[in-house]
């Protein structure tokens, strides 16, 4: 008998880190906001009262330095940029010609502020000149930029919400993230490093520990260090442990997502579909795919019944739809053969299956179990 | 000239020693001549066992009166433990609060302690709010009124995941209210700690990581029988026992207490 597991505090305490992240963050877009509507009054409020124009733009140039340190800039295409019509100015041939032969001869000193649909605050000028020198983009930054979408992306990470975030979304996320965080890394070969890397582990009796997403950070390193070499792949680890996401568990219930076909991904996303349906689905013929959806949808069903249906169809069409399926049951002997087979491999040394055509029949087989595995 | 400090002690599990030790930290403060009131919010009353009041007090003489849309300062105060102390007294809570929590569903509601407070000010030096350890509308309108938090916690899995959900309520909940400043966590107490092996795995573990995050742990104050004793008594624990071994954490919490008024 082994011993039962203790409770690990660890679990809490990372959880309480997770909700005291969220709040700080959404406290300090909070201030940066009420800073930032400080400033537009401010703004209006002299534009109203007719003040010299200096302080106006004094104080326009505040709310850009702010905007500029709050966020940083952007290079926005100029031809999404709106013009803005409550601009009470209408006429701007000398200022644009003057701008022009500055954009020309010094560049954009100074980003242009957006609202966040794209609506110019500050810088007709700049966007009527610089498409008469052929410029695409203008640098600039928005005003209110931190939305609601935005705090749930960086809540994900942080993340009290990442519960209900389907796999495709969590996954699409996190191979972004991994993309902005790793110099030179494809984010679509992400999941292939993953799995490369955990299958690699297993193979060396040296899978991580199954709760290192919630262990210390010096823990999780000191960990990630002894067991890989390679520096990207650390350094992919490590992020994603740092943001609470077991890596195995990524490879095993979220990776998998990406490879829905686009019908799937689709509906996972506008009807709700359930994930894990969904990679039932995959395995099916576009077009069986598509009653799929539908009977999934319209009968809620659940993975067990989504099984079965997909059975049923097997059934009904008189031939599989998936290559794996041979028959329609499997007996205790199959079970029986198949866990002896594995078992007399088990026996060859690590020498004997070093060969290349091997490696591939083998990646195939472990390929195959884990679907297996999904599928019971 | 000392700043009220309105301490709310808050769980996010039962049993912990809440009302033991809102009665006693009242108790211990009041003895240094400190001007103490204890608010039972506690539709359970327990308080009214602990310092032996009358159990069924009327509607209007309860903290539910606050509630009520009737209150006009009217705090009925009742002395406790005088022949021991003179400046301490209990504003009874009980049944009459399960009648006002409908009440509490507006923000209006919610906001009615705070309120009262500011507009009948009390010269306490110290109000201590004893909340239910349910996390609902009760303890929403203390977090409201308060400067500070104290949260006990047994060192068990139930009420260290509680502790948890109470973090994370007390952020939303201040967020939601826009409470600023937010009332300052004063610190955790690992309260009624056993002798058996998981407590004292528990209770290690616990403490630097409350530590780690900047938040400081009182005790930790192990399980004593003459607790239950005092409750018996309906006696402070000092004056049960004058050299009881878990005084020395409740001094620690005294003090700190006391600091904040300054």
């Amino acid at each position: 008998m082994g011993r039962r597991k203790k409770v690990n505090v660890d679990d809490f305490f990372a959880e309480v880190d997770q909700t005291s992240e969220v709040h700080t963050l959404r406290s300090e877009v909070q201030t940066l906001k009420d800073q930032e509507t400080e400033l537009r009054a401010q703004i209006e409020k002299l534009k109203a009262e007719q003040s010299n124009p200096e302080d106006v733009e004094q104080e326009i140039q505040r709310l850009r330095e702010h905007l500029l340190e709050s966020q940083g800039k952007v290079k926005f295409p100029i031809s999404k940029i709106k013009r803005n019509e409550n601009q009470p100015r209408q006429s701007f041939t000398e200022e644009v010609e003057a701008m022009k032969l500055s954009l020309q001869q010094e560049g954009q000193l100074q980003p242009v502020i957006l609202f966040e649909d794209g609506t110019l605050f500050d810088g007709e000028c700049r966007w009527r000149a610089a498409p008469e020198l052929d410029w695409e983009t203008l640098d600039a930054v928005f005003m209110a930029q931190l939305d609601p979408k935005e705090l749930r992306r960086k809540a994900y990470l942080t993340s009290l919400h990442r519960k209900g975030l389907n796999a495709l979304d969590k996954a699409e996320a996190l191979i972004a993230i991994a993309g902005d965080h790793i110099e030179a890394l494809n984010p679509l070969e992400v999941p292939k490093i993953i799995n490369r890397v955990i299958m690699r582990l297993k193979r060396n009796n040296s899978a991580l520990p199954s709760n290192l997403q919630t262990q210390p950070k010096e823990v999780q390193e000191k960990h990630i260090r002894q067991s890989l070499q390679d520096s990207q792949e650390i350094e992919l680890f490590l992020l994603y442990l740092g943001l609470q996401e077991h890596p195995a568990t990524l490879n095993r219930n979220v990776f998998p997502a990406l490879k829905l076909s686009s019908i799937l991904k689709q509906s996972v996303r506008k009807q709700g579909l359930g994930c894990p349906q969904a990679l039932l689905l995959n395995r099916l013929d576009p077009e069986i795919q598509r009653q799929g959806i539908e009977a999934v949808l319209k009968g809620q069903l659940s993975i067990a019944q989504t099984k079965k249906w997909i059975k049923d169809q097997n059934k009904q069409e008189g031939k599989p739809k998936f290559s794996i399926v041979e028959a329609n049951t499997i007996t205790e002997d199959d079970k029986e053969q198949i866990v002896r087979e594995a078992t007399n491999l088990k026996a060859l040394n690590l020498e004997a299956w070093q060969n290349l055509e091997v490696i591939a029949k083998v990646k195939q087989v472990q390929r195959l179990l884990q679907e297996i595995k999904e599928l019971t | 000239m000392t700043r009220q400090v309105r301490l709310a002690i808050m769980t996010g599990a039962g049993g912990v020693g809440k009302t033991t030790l809102s009665v006693n930290l009242g108790y211990e403060i009041a003895r240094r001549n400190k001007k103490v009131a204890i608010f039972d919010l506690d539709p359970q009353g327990s308080i009214n066992v602990a310092c032996r009041l009358n159990k069924m007090p009327a509607a209007r003489k309860t903290t539910a009166w606050i509630y009520s849309g009737f209150f006009g300062g009217e705090y009925s105060l009742t002395p406790v433990w005088e022949d021991n102390v003179n400046n301490l007294s209990v504003f009874q809570g009980g049944s009459p609060l399960f009648k006002i929590m409908p009440m509490l569903a507006q923000q209006e509601g919610i906001l009615a302690l705070r309120k009262a407070l500011e507009t009948y000010p009390l010269k306490e030096d110290l109000i201590i709010f004893d909340c239910p350890a349910t996390l609902e509308t009760l303890p929403r309108t203390a977090l409201a009124a308060a400067t500070h938090l104290l949260i006990p916690l047994v060192p068990d899995p139930k009420a260290i995941d509680g502790t948890r959900v109470l973090i994370d309520w007390y952020l939303k909940s201040c967020e939601e209210m826009d409470l600023n400043p937010k009332p300052e966590i004063l610190g955790f107490v690992i309260n009624n700690v056993e002798k058996g092996a998981e407590h004292q795995r528990l209770t290690d573990a616990i403490i630097p990581r409350y530590e780690e995050r900047g938040w400081q742990v009182f005790g930790p104050i192990r399980h004593y029988t003459s607790f239950v004793n005092a409750w018996s008594e309906a006696v402070p624990l000092r004056v049960h026992r004058t050299t009881h071994p878990a005084l020395p954490a409740l001094e620690e919490i005294r003090d700190e207490v006391i600091g904040r008024m300054k």
